[in-house]
């Protein structure tokens, strides 16, 4: 004849917390209902919850909160911090939530550098394009490009003497800098791309089995 | 303004805002819990009022770095179980007594490091039934590992649940679940004599 089946004592402790799967349960109290020395091990689980339940909580001295408000520094927010924490509190809200969220954030982010340092590497690896050719060439397009639509507004602000300016100033920049220069900005722009690549491949590709070795990056 | 009818986060943003009773609001709702974890954990009255003192100074003066999307009570409980351990680690080992801390010299002494629970309404022979088994009880989670402790406290005392504790002791919560069920289970081997 076999031993008859008592449950373990973690299966009564659960029993007794009340974490055990209904269909365990049922079975349990089936067997409780049938066997004296199961229903006493069950009492002793119950007791021992009551009384760590019952414990009670202790007063600190009189006098307590004063000593440590004598420590606290009280300081009233003047109107630029209240209106930065709120900022904070907005971009925080607006902030990706989930991993999946980071990852399509940085991938947007990431989308205009690579097409566009993708477009530039190609265009001055050619041996008939030079930086200054394909800053003038790039110049004259948009100029002409804009002065086409027709639009009054953008008319009006590219000839603005901050448009001059800017327009001047980045072409007296590639100029002064040259083939460096424009490989220096391009180094740049390809590590960040680099670096999106890497975010996007341990967001997206791998399962890393804790929150810590995702590999998070925000600009 | 009524700061009893607020939530925590409320209260908080109050702090922030540098109203005095608000900061004083918060060390209401949580020097009982608080005292009482860190009471515990070091056994000694008197180097709990301090470490508790220690752990609302530090909340308080942080609280514009609190994370409103965390629960207030779980930044402060995880201060204060810190606050404990850190205490528990530096100091030597000792072995403490429910009578009161071996270092206490004087008869003041032995009773501000005598964990004595609160009388609650009740016969005086129950009184006696229940002091003794509040000793006895009080003596053997004394014994526990700090962590198990403070998980068995989180869990029956406070009522926290166990994704909170996790958080709050900053371990997965598998590891919750194994420090609570060792905690019972040790304390019920300890408790083993009180039977009938």
């Amino acid at each position: 004849m076999s031993e008859p089946y008592h449950p373990t004592a973690d299966r009564l402790e659960a029993f007794v917390e009340g974490s055990l799967a209904a269909g365990e349960r049922v079975v349990l109290e089936s067997h409780l209902v049938a066997c004296p020395a199961c229903q006493a091990r069950t009492e002793e689980w119950r007791a021992l919850f009551s009384v760590l339940d019952r414990l009670p909580q202790y007063e600190p001295s009189v006098g307590f909160a004063n000593r440590v408000m004598a420590q606290v520094r009280v300081a009233r927010q003047g109107a630029w911090q209240q209106w930065t924490e709120r900022a904070n509190a907005l971009v925080a809200r607006a902030a990706p939530k989930t991993n999946f969220g980071w990852s399509l954030a940085v991938a947007l982010l990431a989308l205009p550098v690579i097409l566009g340092g993708g477009v530039i590497s190609w265009l001055v690896s050619r041996s008939y394009i030079t930086p200054q050719t394909l800053l003038g060439y790039t110049r004259d397009s948009v100029v002409e490009g804009l002065q086409g639509f027709g639009s009054t507004v953008i008319g009006a602000a590219m000839q603005t003497d901050a448009a001059t300016w800017i327009v001047a100033n980045v072409g007296g920049f590639i100029n002064s800098a040259g083939v460096t220069g424009v490989g220096a900005v391009l180094g740049v722009l390809g590590t960040a791309t680099l670096l999106s690549i890497w975010v996007l491949y341990r967001n997206l590709f791998r399962s890393p089995s804790r929150e810590s070795d995702y590999a998070l990056f925000s600009f | 303004m009524d700061y009893s009818s607020l939530t925590d986060q409320q209260v908080v943003l109050l702090a922030r805002e540098g109203r005095e009773q608000a900061f004083r609001e918060l060390i209401g709702r949580y020097q009982r819990p608080v005292f009482s974890l860190i009471y515990r954990l070091v056994r000694d009255r008197e180097k709990a009022e301090d470490l508790a003192q220690d752990t609302f100074v530090k909340v308080l003066n942080a609280i514009d770095r609190y994370d409103p999307q965390y629960k207030f009570s779980s930044w402060i409980f995880k201060i204060a179980h810190n606050t404990g351990l850190d205490h528990l680690r530096r100091r030597e080992p000792e072995t403490l007594s429910l009578d009161g801390s071996p270092h206490a010299r004087t008869a003041a002494e032995v009773e501000a490091s005598t964990i004595t629970p609160e009388s609650r309404e009740e016969t005086p022979e129950q009184f006696a039934q229940n002091r003794e088994l509040g000793s006895e009880i009080e003596s053997a989670i004394g014994t526990l590992r700090p962590e198990y402790r403070t998980a068995i406290l989180l869990c029956h005392v406070e009522g926290r649940p166990y994704d909170e504790i996790a958080q709050i002791m900053d371990v997965p919560l598998g590891t919750v679940k194994t420090y609570i069920h060792r905690g019972r289970k040790e304390l019920m081997q300890r408790l083993e004599h009180l039977r009938c």
